[in-house]
C-alpha cells in the first residue's frame, strides 16, 4: 500500500519583521471591520495618534500658552518636517502602486488574488528600495556628522552616494546593502554563500551608475533553482579596488513546484 | 485536482499563543482545511495566564496578576471575534467582550523619596478614542517619525505646563485631543490627578521665574532641526540643540524641583523624553532597517543614560515600573535590572502614544474564565479536540532531521468510561476553570485527590499510559505552543540537530515569579488608600506591584463577600529556589518560602499602601477573610495559609524575559528549518519581543500563517513595527 504523502508547511514569504521605515507600506488597515453592536467608540477622547499619521503637528493647540507668533513657528517647522518625510513614504507608495499595477497587467488572468499580489510587490518594493533607505539615512548622517563630538564624526556623509538594488529572483529573498566608506563607482563581486558549501555563487551582479556620476545602482539576477541560504558580496571601490560595502542577500525557500509537492 | 485532504495538526499547550493559533486555523471561512488537536497537560488551558476558582468560595485563584494593555489590538481582536461568535444569552453574565474587559485610567507608580519613604502617584492617562480591535484608521501608526513628532509635542506641552504658572495661562474649558490628553498627564505628573488645573496652576505660581521662555526659546531651536535634519544644508543638528535645551533645562529645574515633586516628576518626564529623542536621532533609528532593534544590545536604562538622561530620572517611578512591568530582573535577582532598549522603547511607544479606549483593561473575572473559557468553548464547537492530561515527553525527529515525525506523549490520567474530560465548571452561571482538577471524571480520582496530585507540577511523573503520535497518521504539522523553559526538556532532538535552536535555549532566559492575593473584610479605603483603585508599580522588594481587583467580588461566591482584594506579584530570584533531590519536597519549600516572604510584606510593608492594616504588632491578621471553613479557626500569621499564594517555578510556567543582546537569538514562528514544525510563545521571533499576552498572540497567529498563508503578515497588527 502506498503511503500517505507527507505534507510541508507553505513557502513562507518572508521571515522576519520588516522594520525599515518601508515596513511601514505594509501593514494593513486592519482587517475588515467589525460590526459588533456593542463596539460603540470609547467616549470623550480621541485617538492618541492624533486624527491621522502626520496630523499630529497639524493639530490645534488651542490651549497652548504659548504667543501666537511662536506657536505658528514651531508649527510651520513640525509641519514641514512632517511633510519632507510624508513626502518620501507617499513616493514610496506611488513607486509601489505603480510597480504594482504594470506587473499586474503583464500577469493578466492571474488576478485571483490581486491584494495579495500588491503585498508581494510592495514587498519586492521594499526590497529594492532599500537603496532609498540608504539615501535617507545618508541624509539623516550627513546632518549629523555636522556635530564635533557625535557618535560616528569621522564619516563626511556629503560623500555618501546613493546606491541602489535590485533583485530579480523567482524565489522569495531578502537583501540588504551596507557601505563602509563613500564610493562612487563599484565593482560587485559574485555573491557566495555561506558557509562556504555546495551551493553556487550568483554570478549575475553588476552595478549600474546613473547619470550623475553621484550614485547608481546594484543589479542580482538570482538563478532559478539557486540553494536557500545566505549569501554574501563584496563591493569594491572603483578604480582603487579596495572593499567599500557588502551586499547581503537571503534565499528563502524554494517555489513551491521545485519541491515535488502533490 | 485530488481533492484535498485534511490538514491533521497537533497544537502542542493551551496558553495563549497555542489558543490564537487554533483559533486561526479553524475558523470558519478556511472550511475545515485543518483538523485541530490541542494537547494539554493538567487540567486546564491557560500557562502563564491561567486561572481557577476554588470550590468553596469561588473565589479566583490565578497565575498571577494580568492586565491587558490599550495597544493590545492583536489580542482583543482575537477577544472580540471569540465573543461574538461565542455568542452568549442575553442576561448571562460577561456576555461581551465589553462586559470582558473595561477600561482602566490609572496607573500607579511608588517613587522613591529617602531610604525608606515611599510616595504613591496615580497617573491619569484620559480614555483615547476607539478600542483596542477597532480596524485602524489612517496611515501608518507606528513610524520612528510619528513618534518623534509626539515625543516634541509632549515636550512642548511639558514645557507649556511649566508656563501654567503664570496665571491664567492655561482654560481647563479649552480642551484639544493630543495637547489635551497630554496636558492632561502633565497635570496628572503634578499630583492633581483629582484635584483641579486651577488649583495646580496656584501651586506652582511661585515658580513662575522658571524662566520658560528660554526653554520655550531653546525648544523651538530644537524642533527646527526636524527641519534641518532633512535638509542637508542645515547647521546645527537637533542633537546639539536638545542637548543645550537640557543643559539650560536641568540647570533651571534642578534647584527648584528639588524641594517640589509637581515640577520634578514632570521634569523626570521631559528628561526621559528628551533622552529618548536624542537617542533616536543619534542612533539613526529614524532611518535604520532594523528598526529599534539596532539598540537591543543595550539595556534600557544604560541606553537612556547614554543619551543623558540624569540618574534620577533613571530611578524614577515610571522607569523602574516598565522593569517591574516586564519582571525584567535577570536571574530574578533585583540587583540585576536589564531590559532590551530597543523593545522597551518600542513597548514604551506603543504603550503611550497608540493605546485606544484606556491605557490599561481590566478582566472582569479571572483570566481562565475571560479568555480561556470562551475560546474553549467556540473552539469546542468548531470541532477542536482537547486532550487533556497529555504532557509531550519528546519531539522525535526524522532520521534525516527535516521533519518531526513522532510526538512522545506521556497520558497523565484517564477519563471513566473514556469520555471526554468536561473541563469547567459553572460559578454564578459563567463557565470557569476549577483550581483542581475534577477527580470524579478521572479513572482513579478518589485516590489521586487524596494524594495531592497536582498534574502541572513540572516533577509530578504520575502517569497511566504512553503514546507516541505518528506523522502522516496522527498529525501532518506540529504547533510546538509550550513554555519557553519546557523547550530545552522536549525538544532535545532538535536543538541537537540546528545550532540556532542551541544558541537559543541558552540565550533566551526566563525568571520564576511569585504572587499571592489576599481577601480582606474592610475596603482599602478604610485603611488608608487614598487614591482611585489602582495597580501599581515600582514599590519595594519582593512584592513590587499591587493591583486593586475589587471589580471581582461580585464574582465570586462566598456567603459573606469580602470588601477588598488584593493581588500582589514581583519576580522571585532564582537563589530562593530550593532544589534537592526530591523535587516535591523541594517546590514546597520554596512555596512556603513565599509564603513567609508575602506575611512579611504585610507585616513590614503593605503599610505604605494601607497604613491603618497595620498597628504596633504588625499586620491586623484579622482583616484576612476567610471564607466559612475550618480556615476561619485560624488566628494570628495563620490566618494568612487561608489565603493565595504561588511560586511559579514550573519550567514551562516562567516569564520570558527580554534581556539585552538575547533578543537576536530567538526563533520565529515563520522559520521553516523543520518542515511541519512551527512554534508559537512569547519567548518567538514574532515582532514585539516582550512576555505579554499580545506577544503571544502575534506568535499564534504567525504560527496560523506558517502552516497557511493566513492572516497575512500585514494583517499581524505591529508586526512590522520598527
Ligand atoms: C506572574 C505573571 C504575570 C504576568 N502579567 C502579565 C500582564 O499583566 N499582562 C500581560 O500581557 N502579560 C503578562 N504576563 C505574561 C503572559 O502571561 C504571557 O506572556 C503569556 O501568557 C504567554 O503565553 P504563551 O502561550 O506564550 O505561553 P504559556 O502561557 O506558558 O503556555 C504554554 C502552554 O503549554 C503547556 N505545556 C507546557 N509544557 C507542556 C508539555 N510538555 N506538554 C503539554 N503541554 C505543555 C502549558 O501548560 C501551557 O498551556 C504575566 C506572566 C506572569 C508569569
Amino acid at each position: 500500500m502506498k503511503e500517505p504523502q507527507r505534507l510541508r508547511r507553505p513557502v513562507p514569504r518572508r521571515t522576519r519583521p520588516n522594520r525599515s521605515i518601508l515596513g511601514a507600506l505594509s501593514q494593513s488597515d486592519g482587517l475588515p471591520p467589525i460590526a459588533d453592536p456593542v463596539d460603540g467608540p470609547e467616549a470623550g477622547g480621541m485617538h492618541p495618534l492624533g486624527p491621522g499619521f502626520g496630523d499630529a503637528a497639524e493639530a490645534d493647540f488651542a490651549a497652548d500658552p504659548l504667543s501666537d507668533s511662536a506657536r505658528e513657528y514651531i508649527d510651520r517647522n513640525v509641519r514641514s518636517a512632517s511633510d519632507l518625510i510624508d513626502g518620501q513614504i507617499r513616493q514610496g507608495e506611488e513607486t509601489a502602486k505603480s510597480l504594482g499595477r504594470s506587473a499586474f497587467s503583464s500577469l493578466n488572468g492571474a488576478a485571483s488574488d490581486l491584494p495579495a499580489l500588491l503585498t508581494g510587490l510592495v514587498r519586492a518594493y521594499s526590497d529594492i528600495g532599500t537603496a532609498w533607505v540608504d539615501i535617507v539615512g545618508a541624509l539623516a548622517q550627513k546632518a549629523e556628522t555636522a556635530v564635533p563630538g557625535t557618535v560616528n564624526g569621522s564619516r563626511n556623509a556629503a560623500d555618501m552616494p546613493m546606491i541602489g538594488l535590485s533583485v530579480v529572483a523567482g524565489q522569495p529573498v531578502e537583501a540588504s546593502l551596507e557601505l563602509f566608506r563613500p564610493a562612487q563607482r563599484l565593482t560587485v563581486q559574485p555573491l557566495v554563500a555561506t558557509p562556504p558549501g555546495n551551493a553556487a555563487d550568483i554570478r549575475e551582479v553588476s552595478f549600474e551608475p546613473d547619470g550623475s556620476g553621484a550614485g547608481g545602482r546594484i543589479r542580482i539576477v538570482v538563478p532559478g533553482g539557486q540553494a536557500v541560504g545566505m549569501y554574501h558580496g563584496l563591493l569594491l571601490a572603483d578604480p582603487e579596488g579596495t572593499p567599500a560595502g557588502a551586499v547581503t542577500l537571503k534565499i528563502l525557500t524554494l517555489p513551491e513546484d521545485e519541491r515535488g509537492r502533490s | 485536482m485530488a481533492e484535498q485532504r485534511v490538514k491533521k495538526v497537533a497544537i502542542i499547550g493551551g496558553g495563549c499563543a497555542a489558543v490564537a493559533a487554533a483559533f486561526e486555523l479553524t475558523r470558519p471561512e478556511r472550511n475545515g482545511e485543518f483538523e485541530v488537536t490541542i494537547y494539554q497537560l493538567g487540567w486546564r488551558l491557560g500557562g502563564k495566564g491561567a486561572s481557577g476558582r476554588d470550590a468553596e468560595t469561588g473565589r479566583i485563584e490565578e497565575h498571577g496578576l494580568h492586565l491587558w494593555m490599550g495597544f493590545y489590538e492583536n489580542a482583543f481582536r482575537l477577544m472580540r471575534d471569540c465573543y461574538r461568535e461565542l455568542d452568549r444569552p442575553e442576561g448571562s453574565p460577561i456576555r461581551t467582550w465589553r462586559d470582558a474587559f473595561k477600561p482602566d485610567n490609572f496607573v500607579g507608580v511608588t517613587e522613591r523619596r529617602g531610604a525608606d519613604q515611599w510616595d504613591n502617584w496615580a497617573a491619569y492617562f484620559p480614555p483615547a478614542a476607539g478600542a483596542p480591535g477597532d480596524p485602524l484608521t489612517g496611515r501608518n501608526p507606528f513610524s520612528v517619525k510619528g513618534y518623534l513628532a509626539r515625543c516634541a509635542l509632549l515636550l512642548r506641552t511639558l514645557i507649556s505646563s511649566v508656563q501654567d504658572s503664570y496665571p491664567g495661562s492655561v482654560e481647563p474649558g479649552a480642551r484639544d485631543e493630543l495637547a489635551f490628553a497630554l496636558q492632561t498627564l502633565v497635570a496628572s505628573a503634578a499630583g492633581s490627578a483629582r484635584g483641579d488645573q486651577k488649583e495646580f496652576a496656584a501651586k506652582t505660581l511661585k515658580y513662575g521665574q522658571l524662566a520658560a521662555s528660554a526653554l520655550v526659546l531653546e525648544a523651538l531651536g530644537a524642533v527646527r532641526w526636524a527641519v534641518e535634519s532633512t535638509a542637508p544644508a542645515a547647521g546645527e543638528t537637533l542633537v546639539a540643540l536638545l542637548e543645550k535645551l537640557s543643559a539650560v533645562a536641568r540647570r533651571q529645574l534642578e534647584t527648584l524641583v528639588a524641594k517640589n515633586d509637581e515640577l520634578r516628576r514632570v521634569w523626570e518626564i521631559a528628561d526621559v523624553v528628551l533622552a529618548i529623542m536624542r537617542g533616536i536621532i543619534r542612533d539613526r533609528l529614524l532611518f535604520t532597517s532594523q528598526g529599534f532593534e539596532a539598540i537591543d544590545e543595550y539595556d534600557w536604562r544604560e541606553w537612556l543614560r547614554r543619551h543623558g538622561a540624569s540618574e534620577a530620572s533613571l530611578d524614577s517611578g515610571f522607569i523602574r515600573g516598565s522593569y517591574d512591568l516586564l519582571f525584567a530582573y535577570e536571574d530574578g535577582d533585583i540587583g540585576k535590572p536589564r531590559l532590551a532598549a530597543g523593545q522597551a522603547l518600542r513597548g514604551a511607544m506603543r504603550m503611550f502614544f497608540t493605546y485606544r479606549g484606556a491605557l490599561f483593561w481590566k478582566m472582569q473575572a479571572g483570566m481562565g474564565d475571560i479568555v480561556f473559557a470562551p475560546i474553549y468553548e467556540v473552539l469546542r464547537r468548531r470541532g477542536v479536540t482537547f486532550e487533556f492530561f497529555h504532557k509531550l515527553e519528546n519531539l522525535a525527529l526524522s532520521p534525516d532531521g527535516s521533519h518531526v515525525a513522532g510526538l512522545d506523549m506521556s497520558v497523565q490520567a484517564k477519563t471513566r468510561g473514556g469520555k471526554p474530560y468536561e473541563p469547567l465548571v459553572d460559578v454564578k452561571g459563567l463557565p470557569c476553570w476549577p483550581s483542581r482538577p475534577l477527580h470524579d471524571q478521572v479513572i482513579n480520582g478518589a485516590a489521586l485527590k487524596k494524594a495531592g496530585w497536582n498534574p502541572e507540577a513540572h516533577w509530578e511523573d504520575h502517569s497511566v499510559a504512553r503514546k507516541t503520535l505518528q506523522v502522516g497518521e496522527d498529525f501532518d504539522f506540529v504547533v510546538l505552543g509550550v513554555g519557553l523553559g519546557a523547550v530545552a526538556d522536549v525538544c532535545g532532538e532538535l536543538i541537537a540537530a540546528e545550532p540556532a535552536w542551541q544558541t537559543m535555549v541558552q540565550e533566551v532566559k526566563s525568571v520564576a515569579t511569585q504572587a499571592f492575593q489576599v481577601w480582606l473584610n474592610k475596603p482599602v479605603e478604610e485603611l488608608g488608600w487614598d487614591l482611585p483603585p489602582i495597580n501599581i508599580s515600582g514599590y519595594v522588594e519582593p512584592f513590587d506591584t499591587w493591583a486593586d481587583m475589587q471589580q471581582l467580588i461580585r464574582l465570586e461566591d462566598w456567603k459573606t463577600d469580602p470588601k477588598a482584594i488584593a493581588y500582589f506579584c514581583s519576580v522571585l530570584s532564582d537563589a530562593d529556589i530550593e532544589s534537592s533531590d526530591d523535587k516535591t519536597d523541594a517546590a514546597k519549600r520554596t512555596s512556603r518560602h513565599v509564603r513567609d516572604s508575602a506575611i512579611r510584606f504585610l507585616d513590614r510593608d503593605v503599610a505604605h499602601f494601607w497604613p491603618k492594616a497595620v498597628n504596633a504588632d504588625g499586620f491586623r491578621w484579622e482583616l484576612l477573610e476567610t471564607g466559612n471553613k475550618s480556615r476561619s479557626a485560624k488566628s494570628g500569621k495563620a490566618r494568612f495559609e487561608t489565603q493565595f499564594w504561588t511560586a511559579n517555578i514550573n519550567p514551562t510556567d516562567r516569564y520570558v524575559l527580554s534581556l539585552p543582546g538575547s533578543l537576536k537569538h530567538r526563533i520565529s514562528p515563520l522559520d521553516d528549518r523543520f518542515d511541519n514544525l512551527t512554534i508559537a510563545g512569547d519567548w518567538t521571533d514574532c515582532g514585539h519581543q516582550a512576555g505579554c499576552v499580545e506577544a503571544a498572540v502575534m506568535s499564534g497567529l504567525l504560527a496560523a500563517t506558517a502552516l497557511s498563508d493566513y492572516p497575512r503578515l500585514s494583517d499581524i497588527i505591529g508586526y512590522d513595527h520598527p
